[in-house]
């Protein structure tokens, strides 16, 4: 992943967005920047019996206490044991949401110029979350909504 | 609460029981309930704690009593909500998260205070909104200020409490803030908006306790003297006496008066201030409108017990008639037994669980005879953060909570049309 290659896309008049990017099973993955209010490394975790699978548990975030979302379990992957994960906290309207992730990647910027939106062949189980896909030159990179995994994570 | 160590447990048709001073005492597994693998058989069961549940006793057994601690209750997301085995969640000294376990809902998980049988979640759900649709305890955060008095302010406008020292106050102009969290945080001293005495001779090494409430879209710090407790209310605030503004009414708890500060009331006319408006308008056409009455039947949505009640009693004042409503499937169930010309507007709250404010907005505007009810949105989000979602719905009015002034003139917009066309058919019939 080399960032420095997005300027080549990026032309004066095309919007530019920041997304913070993360892998789950080496596939990249981007929340807008806004939403991501910051990244910490493994947190210990307060199960909760009887919750969802994909909720790991609860955080605490100097204070506050976020809910862990395992993405891997949202997307219908095999959970991964025992491998360290790092946290990317969201702010939603639910309150702090903490995304499992693998492996954290760099910020990116990328223009809307080589945005497109999510094609039909993508499951529905990742397609539910996705705003649409970035060609940037690297690797495809799957943009979330965190907004739509809350709503989702509210109704079930 | 007592703890039973090491006794011979019975079984009655399978089901384990203690005999506690002569009663039976139906035990119930905590690991069982949370469907965790229950580490010992139960024979080896060394602490029972027995509980009450909504007047049923029982025994919760479980692996190891470690402490007992004075805590501070945050809510759980609402993503976890719907699990009633659970009240909320708090930090331990440690930093630990610890979950704190709802006494009734695990009663009725496990079948001891309920004539539920199987564990049927959304089953249990519907038999405890029934028995007890509208009223619910309200929660209430004790602090001290004028020299040790005791007062309240309703715990879910608590977003969060903290602890600065005084070194981290900073000024601008003359109002006190603190940097927080990359925001500024307005501090308002409650002693000297309610007109108490301000104690000047403050330790420098000593910190200050600050309740951070949220309104819309901003927060704004309280500064009192000491937090020192949580209570749970049933009776209701006493609203017969306010000695000054800025004070709700009074709660007894544990057999002592206690005043309720109107947090929302002190940051309005507060920021008011901070954004130097000498008074508020709308406080000037209170007086003309005050002793108006509307007739009329509002319906009012809201998860929240403290706003169920607060909007409650200033609609019923104004002498319309208010039916409440804790959560989507009730308000719909009730609009199927309703007339759509029988009711005048919609409140709703935003924030809540399973369906939002603006997902039963949109619902209520799709039903072909509910189409034309209009819809009030009452949220302590600020109202720029929700825009688009707010045309989308169809909601008409976006107010934040909680002004009652607004709140009238907005109900009143269209109470005024609807006492016109009964007069006019009861004329024409």
């Amino acid at each position: 992943m080399e960032p420095q290659d997005q300027h080549n896309y990026t032309k004066l008049a095309t919007k530019v967005n920041l997304y913070a990017t993360f892998f789950i099973e080496n596939r990249l993955y981007g929340i807008e920047v806004k939403k991501v209010q910051e990244i910490v490394r493994t947190m210990p975790i307060t199960k909760v019996p009887l919750a969802p699978q994909c909720v790991h548990g609860l955080i605490n975030l100097r204070g506050q206490i976020a809910t862990a979302i395992g993405l891997r379990e949202l997307f219908g992957l095999a959970p991964q044991v025992d491998t360290e994960k790092m946290n990317v906290v969201c702010v939603t309207d639910s309150g702090l949401v903490s995304l499992l992730v693998d492996r954290i990647g760099d910020v990116i910027e990328v223009g809307e110029d080589i945005f497109e939106s999510t094609p039909d062949t993508i499951s529905e189980d990742v397609k539910k979350f996705m705003q649409g896909v970035y060609k940037t030159s690297g690797q495809l990179l799957s943009v979330l909504n965190i907004d739509d995994i809350s709503k989702y994570l509210n109704s079930h | 609460m007592h703890l039973v160590k090491k006794k011979k447990i019975e079984f009655l048709q399978g089901q384990p029981m203690y005999r506690l001073r002569g009663d039976l005492l139906p035990l119930v597994s905590l690991a069982k309930v949370l469907n965790l693998p229950e580490q010992e058989q139960v024979h080896e069961v060394s602490n029972v704690a027995v509980l009450n549940a909504d007047g049923c006793i029982f025994g919760l057994i479980v692996d190891e009593i470690l402490d007992s601690a004075d805590i501070v209750v945050k809510p759980l997301s609402t993503y976890l909500k719907c699990i009633s085995a659970y009240s909320g969640a708090t930090i331990m000294g440690d930093g630990r998260v610890s979950l704190i376990l709802d006494v009734t809902g695990i009663g009725e998980l496990s079948g001891v205070s309920s004539k539920v049988s199987k564990l049927d979640f959304n089953h249990l759900h519907e038999m405890e909104r029934e028995r007890d649709p509208i009223i619910s305890t309200q929660e209430f955060l004790l602090f001290k200020i004028n020299k040790g008095s005791k007062y309240a302010i309703p715990l879910c406008l608590v977003h969060r409490l903290e602890e600065f020292s005084l070194q981290s106050i900073e000024y601008s102009g003359t109002q006190r803030v603190i940097r927080y969290r990359d925001s500024l945080l307005p501090l308002i001293s409650l002693n000297q908006f309610l007109g108490f005495e301000v104690d000047s001779q403050i330790d420098a090494e000593a910190l200050l306790s600050i309740i951070v409430v949220s309104k819309g879209g901003r927060i704004f710090g309280m500064e009192v003297d000491v937090i020192f407790d949580i209570v749970s209310d049933e009776r209701g605030i006493d609203e017969l006496l306010k000695d000054r503004p800025g004070i709700l009414g009074n709660i007894i708890a544990a057999n002592e008066v206690v005043v309720v500060v109107d947090a929302l009331h002190i940051i309005d006319s507060e920021s008011a201030r901070m954004a130097c408006r000498k008074e508020l308008p709308k406080l000037i056409k209170e007086v003309e409108t005050s002793e108006q009455k509307y007739i009329g039947t509002i319906l009012y949505l809201d998860d929240t017990p403290f706003f169920r009640e607060s909007v409650k009693k200033i609609l019923e004042k104004k002498g319309l008639t208010v039916h409440v409503f804790p959560d989507s499937d009730s308000l719909f169930k009730s609009l199927s037994e309703l007339k759509p010309e029988n009711i005048s507007v919609l409140l709703t709250d935003i924030e809540m669980p399973k369906m939002n404010g603006f997902q039963v907005a949109k619902a209520i505007k799709s039903m072909e005879s509910w189409k034309n009810l209009p819809i009030i949105a009452l949220s302590t989000r600020s109202k720029a953060s929700v825009q688009d979602q707010m045309s989308e719905s169809g909601i008409d009015i976006y107010l934040e909570k909680l002004n009652a002034d607004l709140l009238i003139e907005a109900v009143g917009k269209y109470l005024v049309k609807n006492i016109g066309k009964e007069y006019g058919t009861s004329r024409s019939a």
